[in-house]
């Protein structure tokens, strides 16, 4: 599989709701006990319009979108992460996602995929950017 | 709402433990990302792939420990960054500990660098936490 082919390519944009009902199961999948979490007075009290999501939320949004050069059944081992916000993910909210293979690397038999999700507002405001980079060829 | 600034250099977050990542949570959060990679289900193919049996998802352990500021976030706080490698993998049903201490401060932001260690000793991953606080820019 040659990925270097799909480097610099960006996945259609999907449009992704955010309720308050994914945030509940979402954190509760990681055993989140914070009611900012889980309850609207809580939210209001710590200042959010809307009840927030937690830091790493954005990583299940993958699950909604069409990555063609994830596509070729090889398995990837997840190397490094990073989130960053601009403005708080919070509930009620359609967010525009898309993903863009950043950077392709070959060091010997390893691939490292530079992934990055990018979500945005309804105004096309940046409001969190997602980087994973993914090694695959990997043996222990 | 505990005051994440009132924090100093050196000191330490409250820190997190997991007891046992069993095979029910990891399942769990298999279905909620859809990401059903059997080499976090399935032994035998955990075991063909090297490893002493199925391996959490990374993003599940980086999520524990995320919550190290959840008791602090406010809507003035921003996470920018939070960055994490990960070392090694934790092992279902181990135990993970989560670890935090504040690097860095200044006026508007604070740097936390964390640490996720199995229950055999091994860091399965680091990074840091940098908080923004907006009121400030």
């Amino acid at each position: 599989m040659d990925y270097k082919e799909y480097e610099g390519s960006t996945t259609s944009p999907k449009k992704i709701d955010v309720t308050r009902k994914t945030i509940a199961v979402y954190a509760k999948s990681i055993n989140e006990a914070e009611l900012v979490f889980f309850e609207i007075e809580e939210a209001r009290r710590r200042g959010y319009a809307e009840i927030p999501a937690p830091t790493c939320m954005p990583m299940i949004f993958w699950q909604y979108l069409d990555v063609p050069w994830m596509n070729h059944g090889e398995s990837f081992i997840h190397k490094n992460q990073t989130f960053k916000y601009f403005e708080p993910l919070i509930a009620g909210q359609t967010y525009t996602c898309s993903i863009t293979l950043k950077s392709v690397e070959s060091k010997r038999s390893f691939t490292f995929l530079e992934n990055e999700l990018v979500g945005k507002n309804d105004r096309g405001d940046v409001v969190f950017t997602s980087t994973s980079t993914l090694i695959g060829g990997m043996k222990k | 709402v505990k005051n994440l600034f009132n924090l100093q250099v050196g000191e330490a977050l409250e820190s997190l433990t997991i007891p046992n990542v069993s095979a029910d949570r990891v399942k769990r959060y298999a279905e909620v990302s859809n990401d059903f990679n059997p080499i976090h289900l399935d032994e035998k193919v955990a075991k063909k792939a090297g490893f002493d049996q199925q391996i959490v998802h990374g993003m599940l352990t980086m999520s524990y420990a995320s919550r190290l500021l959840s008791p602090y976030l406010n809507a003035d706080l921003l996470v920018h960054p939070m960055i994490v490698t990960f070392r090694a993998p934790l092992l279902v049903g181990e135990g993970v500990e989560i670890n935090g201490e504040v690097k860095e401060k200044s006026s508007d932001q604070i740097k936390v660098e964390i640490s996720g260690m199995s229950g055999n000793g091994n860091q399965v991953l680091r990074g840091e936490i940098v908080i923004r606080n907006r009121k400030q820019h």
